[in-house]
């Protein structure tokens, strides 16, 4: 596909770099992450490190008692989401969105968008500031802002919301509404759902995800009781289920959480617990630790000292990638053959569209609260039991047919088609795809 | 929801009178069970508290076994003692986590407590006298009167039906392993729970919660589905539901699209102590102009309870399409509640037992548990996909028809259908008459 439009997000944290990453197809595969991109002025990338630094401090203090606790409440306050209802107006800017507003007016970010400015096609961003740098800074061409939560806060509709020509791509219902309340009108509203990577959709229909979601089906339901309620659906819209033709991997845990002190020993909880199953082949376990080398070696002496060592690369899998666009790659390549991800509830609560059950680990922050909620209504997700027990509460749910429920659930319910959607609209196409209903 | 009936060996709308049904007069679950199996012993429950023909020593003694618990309940606004009173409490009906599995048969204070009653003075002893003239299959709807009738040597069969989605240590007898006590459970994590507390797996069935027959309509459900297409119309008003799920529905959606979508009636059931009775007013101030439009309708129920429907009738006014469901007798009430949820949409209720009212095809809205067996009911009702949380409500106005709107109170209505057990009633009826049942066995879910 060749480039129709500028795909940026920041280096910070995944969230905005994974949804940026499933729409590289407008940019011909080309991302600039706007805190790190070749030829950034030196002020700007002072700015960038000084606030990503500050978010990364609390964040890692969050597992200490009292202070992290003080800190990360401090932060979350900032970022509160406040309750939806009674609708009201919440259009008033928020103290993060003024400050980020001077920062702009200072003149942070106007060389990245003079850069994109020699190129004036639209502009399609994961990250608010790029959204707010490029309206402030004049740049000709439309810009669009993809939510990243199921719910968001002020800080992601520009200052005066009224008058601003940014264009939204909401990930849900939720995030339209709440977008409406900050003051954006609804003609500036697309309702397209949080782009899902396309290699794991397969178009309209989603052929690829239907492929891969009877194969998960069959490891979900060892004792078809899902499939016994749900038969003629199944059949009607995946065809039918031989699971001994349909069965492409053994039943897999993807552990993703993050590098944080209290989510890497989550991992290693979980990791111990299934030892057992591990070495039975009854389960294999991806423990993703993207990018941060010192957390793969942390999982791999753990995985060590259980006396796991001879499963390592078989049973138990710790990928580790240079960059994030191989880990993005490689992660996306992993879904096909995974069963069931564990993960906060971050961005990836959007990949229960893709059929994936989600053992919610304790979210953090607002959004990610926002993030369970939406999780749990879709009926795609339910909180992990004690790390401690994996063993028995995850076979106990498995054995159910639970989790194939939830899998059906999530790829009913949850929209599937963010990147497609997305894709017509820059283009100025007209969609083929059914529009979202409004699923708050 | 039975997908794979065996043919038929035998009917259920005519046994009559093979057993004797037991509740307490102890809140409504256990009442409820009881009134849904009353068909068994010829319409009759016996109250084990509170029958015909009591002596008054067995009645002084329940009482004050009652009483102690009332007591220490409403101490709890008082500072310090009241937190001490509840932590009794709490302490004599935990419910320890299930994970690790362990053995978690050793009797608690609160089952001492009973057995003293039960073997120094005389607790059940008269009742079990009075129906081992007459032994027939008892089913006890509150474990009292089971270790009771089986302490002092009732001849019968004793089987009890607990009624949460996960119970106490305080339902099994002091000695699980020799007891001969049968249990008929409403789900499966019961039915684990129970062999943690020493109950061997050969005593204990998996039912599902005995739910009024004339809600489900015979083991082919005639009535609930016939409800349930009625309902889906109502909580679907887009059709995004429908549209999902065509497939699956048969005959429920074929003839669920041809009922035109009229206003929902949502039923708040969720009882009368101070904070509740407060819920109900918010919420009718909420709804006011949504009455007033006939968007939706109300029913307000009071249960048993006079001074909860004056408060309401005084809250209410004149305001329109609102009903206030209360009878002073407790079958009365239940027999009028049971006529008028075939009618009603969406239940608002605490996790009570209710919760397995989900079954019959019904969303709940679900109030804040109280206790930790309401805990983890609202645990069970979220897993099942049956219920979710209540919002404020003071907004109720908005949320309630932002959720209908959207269909997600038609997914939950169809996920309670589908997954949580209906045909508790049956299954109870084949299980004490010791025959085969035509009800497939319902799969394990925890």
């Amino acid at each position: 596909m060749k480039k129709i439009a500028h795909i940026v997000d920041v280096d910070m944290g995944y969230g905005h770099a994974r949804a940026a990453y499933a729409l590289k197809d407008l940019s011909a595969g080309e991302i600039i992450s706007a805190n790190n991109y070749r030829g950034i002025p030196k002020s700007d990338l002072n700015m960038w490190q000084r606030s990503r630094k500050a978010y990364e401090t609390i964040s890692r203090l969050k597992p200490l008692p009292f202070i992290g606790d003080l800190a990360f409440n401090l932060m979350d306050e900032f970022q509160e989401i406040p309750a939806f209802y009674p609708r009201r107006d919440l259009s008033r800017p928020s103290l993060q969105l003024r400050q980020i507003y001077r920062m702009i007016d200072k003149g942070f970010g106007s060389h990245l968008i003079e850069m994109l400015r020699n190129e004036p096609i639209p502009l399609v961003t994961t990250f608010f500031t790029v959204a707010f740098m490029a309206e402030a800074n004049g740049y000709p061409g439309a810009i669009y802002l993809v939510t990243t939560d199921a719910d968001i806060a002020r800080h992601w509709a520009p200052l005066v919301p009224q008058r601003s020509k940014i264009r939204y791509f909401a990930a849900n219902g939720r995030c339209k509404e709440r977008l409406m309340l900050y003051g954006v009108r609804e003609s500036q509203i697309f309702l397209t759902g949080f782009p899902l990577p396309k290699e794991l959709v397969g178009g309209y229909p989603e052929r690829q995800l239907q492929k891969d979601l009877l194969s998960r089906i069959c490891n979900l339901d060892p004792n078809g009781i899902f499939y016994d309620r749900y038969e003629k659906t199944i059949k009607t819209k995946l065809g039918p289920a031989r699971c001994e033709l349909n069965k492409t991997h053994p039943l897999t845990l993807a552990f993703s959480v993050g590098g944080a002190g209290a989510q890497k020993q989550l991992g290693v909880d979980v990791m111990k617990s299934l030892r057992r199953e591990i070495r039975e082949r009854k389960i294999r376990l991806a423990l993703f630790a993207g990018i941060r080398t010192n957390v793969a070696e942390l999982y791999v002496d753990a995985i060590k000292k259980v006396g796991l060592e001879r499963e390592l690369g078989r049973g138990v899998i710790v990928p580790i990638y240079k960059n994030r666009h191989d880990y993005f790659v490689a992660f996306s390549a992993f879904l096909r053959e995974t069963d069931l991800l564990m993960t906060k509830p971050s961005e990836l609560s959007f990949y229960t569209a893709l059929g994936l059950p989600i053992l919610i680990a304790p979210p953090i922050g607002s959004q990610e609260k926002f993030n369970s909620i939406w999780l749990q209504y879709v009926g795609g997700g339910v909180p992990m039991g004690d790390p401690r027990y994996t063993n028995e509460w995850l076979f106990d749910w498995l054995n159910s047919g639970g989790l194939a429920r939830m899998a059906w659930s999530g790829y009913i319910e949850a929209p599937t088609h963010g990147a497609y959607r997305i894709e017509e609209i820059v283009a100025g196409r007209k969609s083929e795809i059914h529009p979202l209903p409004l699923i708050v | 929801m039975p997908n794979n009936l065996m043919p038929p060996s035998h009917r259920h709308d005519q046994t009559t009178d093979v057993a004797y049904i037991i509740d307490v007069d102890m809140g409504y679950g256990h009442a409820r069970a009881a009134h849904s199996l009353k068909h068994l012993a010829g319409g009759q429950v016996i109250t084990a508290n509170d029958y015909q023909g009591m002596i008054e020593s067995e009645r002084l003694t329940w009482k004050h076994w009652r009483e102690a618990y009332e007591t220490l309940s409403r101490l709890r606004p008082i500072p310090l003692i009241g937190k001490i009173a509840f932590g009794i409490v709490e302490k004599a009906q935990e419910i320890s986590d299930f994970y690790p599995r362990r053995d978690l048969s050793k009797p608690n204070f609160s089952v001492r407590q009973v057995y003293q009653l039960i073997e120094r003075r005389g607790l059940g002893h008269e009742l079990t006298q009075r129906l081992n003239r007459n032994p027939k299959p008892v089913i006890c709807t509150h474990p009292v009167p089971a270790f009771a009738l089986e302490t002092h040597g009732y001849r019968g069969e004793i089987w009890c039906v607990p009624t949460d989605a996960d119970v106490a240590r305080a339902w099994v007898a002091m000695n699980p392993k020799q007891s001969r006590i049968r249990y008929c459970c409403a789900n499966g994590r019961l039915v684990e729970r129970l062999q943690l507390y020493g109950v061997p797996a050969s005593r204990l069935t998996l039912t599902g919660f005995p739910l009024p027959q004339e809600l489900i309509g015979g083991v082919e459900s005639s009535v609930l589905k016939g409800d349930l297409a009625r309902r889906l119309a109502v909580l679907d008003p887009n059709g995004f539901f429908r549209e999902h799920y065509q497939y699956e529905f048969g005959t429920s959606a074929e003839r669920s699209h041809s009922y035109v979508s009229a206003p929902p009636t949502l039923m708040y059931c969720v009882g009368g102590a101070g904070a509740q009775r407060n819920i109900g007013r918010q919420l009718i101030k909420s709804l006011a102009s949504r009455l007033k439009r006939e968007e939706l309708r109300l029913i307000l129920v009071a249960g048993t309870r006079k001074d909860v429907a004056e408060y309401y009738r005084q809250v209410v006014g004149r305001a329109r399409s609102v009903e206030i469901l209360y009878h002073r007798q407790r079958a009365d009430y239940f027999t009028a509640m049971n006529r008028t949820l075939h009618t009603v949409d969406i239940l608002w209720t605490k996790p009570s037992e209710l919760s397995f009212y989900t079954a019959l095809g019904l969303p709940i809205v679900m109030a804040p548990p109280l206790g930790r067996q309401e805990e983890f009911n609202a645990i069970w009702l979220t897993q099942v996909g049956g219920g979710m949380m209540q919002g404020d409500p003071r907004y109720t106005h908005e949320w309630l028809f932002d959720w209908l709107n959207s269909g997600g109170f038609a997914r939950a209505a169809w996920n309670g259908f589908v997954e949580a057990p209906t045909h508790g009633v049956y299954r109870i009826e084949d299980a004490v008459l010791g025959r085969a049942s035509e009800l497939e066995v319902p799969p394990l879910i925890v």
